[in-house]
C-alpha cells in the first residue's frame, strides 16, 4: 500500500510539469480525474475479490457480471494509460486543426505512439464491458422474476 | 505513412458513446425494475446505484465525445470550451461515486445480513414461543379434559360409596383419634334412638356402650391389633332400650403411622338374639317338663295314700281332738301338695300333644272366665272392663286350657292389684292372628326379673300364696297352640297407657291353626 502512494506521488510530480497542455485543465482536475480512476480501478478489484471470497451465485449473470467488471477494469487502466501517454506526447506530435476531421497524430510512429493511438480506441473496450453488464442485470432480471413467479 | 489520421478514433468515439448510452439507460432500467420488484435486495440496490453511476458517465462523456463535433458543426466551438471541465469533472464524480458504492456495499451488505438474521433469529423465536404457547394450550386443554374424567370418575366412585353407606342395612361409622363418631350413616342412627346424625356426631362413642367392660375390652383390641372382628357387644340407645350388636372395626393410619380414627360396621343381632333365646328357653321348658312330668307322677301316689291315710286317722280319732287338729294339718298339708303336683302335670301335660282341640270362639272363653270369678275380684274392688271385636274370627283352640291361660293371667293381675283396680281385656283380629290382651292396673314387673317371670317356680310371692308356674304353664299352652305370648311392662301402646295399665300381657293366637 505504502509503496503505491509514493509511487504515486512521484507520478503527479512529474505530471505537474506538463499539466498546462492536458484536456483536463488545471492541476486539480487532472489529479483528482486520476485519482478517480485509481479508486475506480481499486474499486473494481475490491469487488472482484470480494465476490471471489462470498460468491453470491454460480448463474450466467454472474458470469456476465464478472466479465462486464472485467472489462471495465481493463478498459479504466486503457484510458489511465492513454492519459499519461497524452501527457508525454510533445504538443506538435498532434495536429489540431480548427476542423477536427484533419487532426493528425504526427510521426515518428515510435512503439508508444502506436500504442497511445490504438489505446484511444477505449470505446472498444468499454462498449461490451456495458454490453455484459445489461446482460447481466437482464438475466438477473429474468432469473429473479421466475423465481418469484414460482414462488 | 508519417502520421495517422484521427478521425478513425473519433467515429469510434462518437459511435462508442452513443452506444454507451443507450446501453448504460437499459442497464438501469433493468436496475430499477430489479429494485422495485426487490426492494429488500441489497444487491439490487448497489446496482441500481452503479447503473444510475454509469447513466452519468456515459452523459457526461457523450458531452466530451459528441457534443463536440456537434457543436463544432453548429459553429459554436467555444460552447464546447465552457462544457469540457464539466465533461471531466462529471466523470471524476462518477468513477469516485462507483467506487464508493462498491466499498459500501460489502459493508451495507454485511449489516443488512446481520440484522436479517436478527430479524429471522426473533422470527423464529417468535415461532417458537407460538409452538409452545400452543402446546401448553393443547396440554392445559387436555389437562382440563383429564381433570374433568377424573373428577367424573370420583363422583361416580364416590356416589357408590355413599349410596353403599346410606342404604345400607348395617350400621356404618367413623371414629377419630379421640373416639369420637364423626360420620355414621342412617342405619346407625336408627339403631341408637337418634332422628338426625347430627345429634350423634361429636359424641363419645363410649356413651352408647351399655357396659364399660365391654367398651375397654373394645378400645384395648383394636388399638393392640388395628382391627376388631365379630365383637359382641350391647349398646344403649337414645330411648334407654338395649341393642346387641357385633361390631367389626379397623384403625385408619395416618401418614406417620399415628392413629387417626378408625371405621367400623355394627350388625344388629337383637333380634337373632332374641330369637335364640326364646330358643334355648322353650328347650329349657321342654325338659323341664319332662323333669316335671316325672317327678309329680311319682310323688302323686305316696302323696294320695299319705292323704287317704291321714283322712283315715283324722276319721278314727275324731274324739281326741288334739290329735284330730294335727291330723288335719298332715291333710292340708298333703292338700297343697297335692295342688302343686296337679299343676306340674299340667305344665307337663302342656308340652304333650293336645287333643281336645276345636273350633271355638275366644270371646266365649273370656267372658266364661270372666264370669266365673267377677264375684271375687268385686270383693277386693277390682273392675273387670272388657273390649271384645265382635266379629272374632273363630279360632282352633283347646278351649279349657285356653280358659286355664286366661285364669292364669287374671289371677296375677289382682295379685299384683291388691286391692282396688282395674283389669281391661281386649280381644281382635290383627292379620293372620287373633290376639287377646290383658293389663292390670297393678304394681308392674321390675325389669330385672322380666326375663325370669315365664320360669317354672320362678315367683315372688310367699310360699303359699304362688308357686311360680302359672307363667310357664300358661306359657306351655299357648306354645303349644303356635301362639306367643309377650308382656309389656310398662305398656307402650297409647290404649293401654290411657287406662293407666302397668303391665300387659299380650297373647298372639294363629287364626284357623290346625297345629
Ligand atoms: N300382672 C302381673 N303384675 C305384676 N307381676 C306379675 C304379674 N303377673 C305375674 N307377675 C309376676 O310373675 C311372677 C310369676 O307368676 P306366676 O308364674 O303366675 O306364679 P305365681 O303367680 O304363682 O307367683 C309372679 O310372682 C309375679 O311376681
Ligand atoms: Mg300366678
Amino acid at each position: 500500500m505504502q509503496r503505491i502512494l509514493i509511487t504515486l506521488f512521484i507520478f503527479f510530480l512529474e505530471v505537474s510539469k506538463v499539466w498546462a497542455v492536458q484536456v483536463h485543465g488545471p492541476p486539480e482536475g487532472f489529479y483528482s480525474h486520476i485519482l478517480a480512476h485509481i479508486l475506480f480501478t481499486i474499486s473494481i478489484l475490491f469487488i472482484l475479490y470480494f465476490s471471489r471470497r462470498h460468491p453470491m451465485g454460480a448463474g450466467k449473470a454472474w458470469l456476465y457480471f464478472r466479465i462486464s467488471l472485467i472489462l471495465f477494469l481493463l478498459w479504466n487502466l486503457d484510458t489511465m494509460m492513454v492519459h499519461f501517454l497524452d501527457l508525454r506526447l510533445p504538443e506538435e506530435a498532434l495536429y489540431l486543426s480548427p476542423n477536427p476531421f484533419e487532426h493528425k497524430l504526427y510521426g515518428p510512429l515510435t512503439f508508444e505512439r502506436w500504442v497511445y493511438y490504438i489505446g484511444r480506441f477505449d470505446h472498444l473496450i468499454c462498449v461490451p464491458a456495458m454490453w455484459f453488464m445489461v446482460q447481466s442485470l437482464r438475466t438477473f432480471y429474468r432469473e429473479f422474476k421466475e423465481q418469484k413467479v414460482r414462488n | 505513412m508519417e502520421s495517422l489520421p484521427l478521425y478513425p478514433v473519433y467515429s469510434v468515439d462518437f459511435l462508442g458513446s452513443f452506444l454507451m448510452l443507450l446501453l448504460s439507460l437499459g442497464a438501469f432500467r433493468y436496475s430499477l425494475e430489479l429494485k422495485r420488484h426487490f426492494p429488500q435486495s441489497v444487491l439490487f440496490m448497489y446496482l441500481f446505484g452503479l447503473s444510475s453511476a454509469f447513466v452519468a458517465l456515459s452523459i457526461s462523456r457523450s458531452i466530451g465525445h459528441m457534443l463536440r463535433f456537434i457543436f463544432i458543426y453548429a459553429g459554436v466551438p467555444h460552447w464546447w470550451q465552457d462544457l469540457a471541465p464539466v465533461s471531466g469533472s462529471l466523470n471524476s464524480i462518477c468513477f469516485v461515486s462507483v467506487a464508493v458504492l462498491t466499498f459500501v456495499y460489502p459493508s451495507v451488505r454485511k449489516i443488512i445480513h446481520r440484522v436479517r438474521a436478527d430479524a429471522e433469529q426473533l422470527k423464529r423465536a417468535k415461532e417458537e414461543l407460538e409452538a409452545a404457547n400452543l402446546k401448553l394450550q393443547e396440554l392445559y386443554h387436555t389437562l382440563e379434559e383429564k381433570v374433568e374424567q377424573r373428577t367424573r370418575e370420583l363422583l361416580a366412585s364416590e356416589q357408590k360409596f355413599r349410596r353403599l353407606f346410606e342404604n345400607s342395612g348395617e350400621v356404618i361409622f367413623f371414629c377419630d383419634a379421640g373416639g369420637r363418631i364423626s360420620d355414621i350413616n342412617p342405619s346407625g342412627v336408627k339403631l341408637l334412638g337418634f332422628s338426625r346424625k347430627e345429634e350423634i356426631i361429636g359424641r363419645p362413642m363410649r356413651d352408647f356402650f351399655a357396659d364399660e367392660d365391654s367398651w375397654r375390652r373394645y378400645v384395648e383390641t383394636l388399638c393392640k391389633k388395628g382391627f376388631i372382628k365379630d365383637f359382641e357387644a350391647r349398646l344403649r340407645s337414645h330411648d334407654g332400650g338395649e341393642r346387641y350388636v357385633i361390631i367389626t372395626a379397623n384403625t385408619i393410619e395416618g401418614e406417620e403411622g399415628c392413629k387417626r380414627g378408625y371405621e367400623g360396621i355394627a350388625k344388629d343381632i337383637t333380634n337373632y338374639r332374641k330369637m335364640t333365646e326364646k330358643l334355648i328357653y322353650s328347650e329349657k321348658m321342654a325338659s323341664l317338663g319332662q323333669l316335671a312330668a316325672g317327678v309329680a307322677h311319682e310323688i302323686n301316689t305316696p302323696l294320695g295314700i299319705i292323704l287317704g291315710y291321714a283322712q283315715l286317722l283324722k276319721k278314727e280319732f275324731k274324739d281326741h281332738p288334739e290329735l284330730a287338729e294335727e291330723l288335719a294339718i298332715i291333710e292340708s298339708q298333703a292338700e297343697v301338695c297335692k295342688k302343686i303336683v296337679s299343676d306340674l302335670l299340667s305344665f307337663a301335660r302342656s308340652s304333650e300333644n293336645i287333643r281336645g282341640k276345636k273350633f271355638i270362639n275366644l270371646n266365649d272363653c273370656v267372658i266364661q272366665t270372666v264370669d266365673m270369678i267377677r264375684h271375687t275380684f268385686e270383693m277386693d274392688d277390682i273392675d273387670l272392663k272388657l273390649h271384645l271385636d265382635p266379629e272374632l274370627p273363630e279360632i282352633y283352640a283347646d278351649d279349657d286350657r285356653i280358659r286355664q291361660v286366661i285364669l292364669n293371667l287374671l289371677n296375677n293381675s289382682r295379685d299384683a292389684i291388691g286391692k282396688g283396680g282395674e283389669i281391661h281385656i281386649w280381644t281382635f283380629v290383627s292379620g293372620e292372628q287373633v290376639i287377646i290382651e290383658i293389663g292390670d292396673t297393678g304394681c308392674g314387673i321390675p325389669p330385672e326379673i322380666k326375663d325370669r317371670i315365664f320360669d317354672p317356680f320362678f315367683t315372688t310371692k310367699p310360699p303359699r300364696q304362688g308357686t311360680g308356674l302359672g307363667l310357664s304353664v300358661s306359657y306351655g299352652i299357648i306354645e303349644d297352640h303356635g301362639g306367643t305370648i309377650e308382656v309389656y311392662s310398662p305398656p307402650k301402646e297409647e290404649k293401654h297407657l290411657k287406662y293407666g295399665l302397668k303391665t300387659v300381657f299380650v297373647i298372639r293366637l294363629p287364626l284357623g291353626s290346625h297345629a
